[in-house]
């Protein structure tokens, strides 16, 4: 369980909390994919506690999914954080290679 | 006469450290050759020779022959300090091969290609992939005899520039890795220090500075290594590198200061991490505790937060709370699946997101003994990073198995081998004895099988020299290694 799959967390996808209701879920899953549809700017992406996540059509079919799954859905309850805010990112160093004389291309 | 007298001592000395001979050909004459102990002292006693002259004859000489007389002296210090930052192209490859001819100095053509890609490198002129691509022919491959000594430290450290070059970076990270651990014997310091300096400038242009730290644990000992490590661990806010004397000071030894300056002031800038919040105990104070280790960057959380964290999820899951929980919420949604099956899959997320956080993380000197769910997860990395493992070294060439002549292949495959068993010795240091008891007979096999049917002897003695570290003293097979080892050597 890493923080990418804890970021795609159902309830962080379509924005509800652990004691949303079967309708709620359904009213908001395809609230969004309309909104995505027609291509409204505010909702291509969605706070979690590892900072922002793109959000795109496929996640919120899959969120649904996941959320229609009574045993799935209770465990996506259980790592449901309220904790907000951008987590700590180290920025790399840009100019590490040229402190050893390399100003070839850089690799990935 | 000075001159004299030092070369007909370095013959003497040849001859008294003796030929080796090789196996028996297929039908010809054995073929013969010096072991590279030899090949070794033979050169720096020639560049010995050399710079007595120029002492010897300072005032019978003139300037230029004073001149030719120390460069032939002490080539690499031209070649470190003039050819390369000079960058100009051509010339250091040229000056290499003339400088450090085969018969004295061994792996003339890798050295030459090495010098010569870090010449270019200076200044990038002249790394059209078209221009590079003739160097990496014939670098990693047996030679005339029929062996691999003239591929060493820096023939694989330019495979590995030319890798990093064409964008493969995960191959020129193993190969630089196994040059900057490779025994001075067989690996030039400049290559194993450009080697070293290459990995952590690596991790730490691309802000993976728990690496530098891991990586900073192994290789020549240089100045450059302490200052990353230091500066590492400051950026990581690891409590203990927070003495600014400390940081200043190996900054001051390393080199390319100036380059290193803005990395210097970064750590300098750095504050403690505060220590994550513990509000009690329960389901709601594991899940805080674990998102708050989990936003830090990699690296960042001990190895006693997480044990303190596996301890707090290990009483949730003995109190009963989270069967509870799951209970009221299966009434809730009037489901039908099974509370333990549940409790049990989120144990597993528990055991792998302990895992995630274990891995970057660097050992602590003295370990407390750690919760189970902690030692679950380490299980977990282990037989994640094992069975890939013994699946590499079962198929690793031994006994019988026909020679392939595929040395570059042989080199990199061991690469893959030593990433893994260093992952596992680095993250897990208090399970490396089970890396020898694993694989070790048969990567055993597989050196004494490169040395007796590929002839690559370096490859070999880098294999055996590996086996010497992990390998436990009480083990029947070291003294097996321990011979293997001399006679590689």
């Amino acid at each position: 369980m890493n923080d990418e799959e804890l970021a795609n967390n159902p309830f962080l996808v379509l924005e509800l909390t652990a004691e949303a209701t079967r309708a709620e879920v359904e009213r908001a899953g395809q609230k969004l994919l309309a909104q995505l549809a027609i291509g409204v700017s505010s909702v291509k992406s969605y706070q979690t506690p590892f900072g922002a996540r793109p959000r795109d059509e496929s996640k919120v079919r899959m969120a649904l999914s996941a959320l229609r799954d009574p045993e799935q859905r209770v465990l996506h309850e259980l790592w449901l954080s309220d904790l907000e805010g951008d987590p700590q990112v180290l920025l790399g160093w840009p100019s590490a290679f040229a402190s050893i004389g390399w100003r070839g291309p850089c690799t990935g | 006469m000075y001159g004299l007298i030092a070369l007909l001592a370095v013959r003497a000395a040849v001859y008294a450290m003796g030929k080796r001979t090789g196996q028996t050909g297929g039908g010809g004459a054995p073929p013969s050759e010096y072991k590279p102990s030899v090949v070794r002292f033979t050169g720096l006693a020639v560049r010995a020779a050399f710079l007595v002259a120029a002492w010897a004859l300072r005032r019978d000489i003139a300037i230029e022959w004073l001149t030719a007389c120390i460069v032939c002296g002490l080539p690499g210090l031209v070649v470190e300090l003039l050819l390369i930052p000079a960058g100009i192209p051509h010339l250091t490859y040229y000056f290499t091969r003339s400088m450090y001819p085969f018969a004295i100095f061994g792996e003339p053509k890798g050295r030459a290609i090495f010098n010569e890609l870090r010449a270019r490198l200076r200044r990038g002129w002249l790394l059209d992939p078209e221009r590079i691509a003739r160097f990496g022919r014939d670098l990693v491959v047996f030679n005339n005899f029929g062996n691999d000594r003239t591929v060493g430290a820096a023939s694989l450290a330019a495979r590995a520039q030319l890798d990093a070059l064409s964008g493969d970076a995960e191959h020129a990270r193993e190969l630089f890795a196994l040059v900057q651990a490779m025994d001075w014997r067989h690996g030039s310091r400049a290559a194993r220090i450009y080697s070293q300096a290459w990995l952590l400038n690596d991790a730490a242009r691309r802000g993976a500075f728990h690496e530098v730290v891991r990586l900073s644990t192994h290789g020549p000992h240089t100045a450059r290594r302490w200052f990353m490590r230091a500066s590492a661990r400051r950026i990581l806010g690891c409590q203990a590198a927070f003495q600014d004397s400390k940081l200043v000071g190996s900054w001051l030894f390393s080199p390319a200061r100036r380059h290193t300056f803005g990395l210097l002031r970064r750590a300098l800038g750095t504050e403690p991490r505060p220590v994550p919040s513990r509000v009690g105990t329960g389901m709601a104070a594991a899940k805080r505790l674990s998102f708050e280790l989990m936003r830090l960057p990699k690296g960042a959380a001990t190895r006693n937060e997480i044990a303190e964290l596996a301890r707090i999820w290990q009483a949730v899951f003995d109190s009963g709370e989270l069967r509870q929980r799951l209970t009221e919420r299966k009434q809730a949604l009037a489901a039908s699946f099974e509370p333990e099956s549940v409790a049990a899959r989120f144990e597993r997320q528990i055991v792998a997101m302990l895992g995630e956080l274990v891995i970057p993380t660097a050992p602590p000197r003295d370990p407390e003994p750690y919760p189970l769910l902690l030692l679950s997860a380490m299980d977990r990395i282990q037989g994640d990073w094992f069975s890939e493992l013994e699946a590499l070294c079962r198929g690793l060439p031994r006994g019988n198995a026909n020679t392939t002549d595929d040395l570059e292949q042989h080199w990199r495959t061991w690469g893959r081998v030593r990433h893994l068993t260093g992952l596992l010795s680095d993250v897990l240091p208090e399970r490396a004895d089970w890396i020898f008891a694993s694989v070790g007979v048969q990567v055993l096999n597989h050196g004494s099988w490169l040395y007796n049917r590929e002839r690559a002897q370096t490859l070999a003695h880098d294999v055996f020299y590996f086996l010497l570290r992990i390998t436990p003293e009480s083990d029947v097979n070291r003294e097996t290694i321990v011979k293997n080892c001399r006679l590689s050597t």
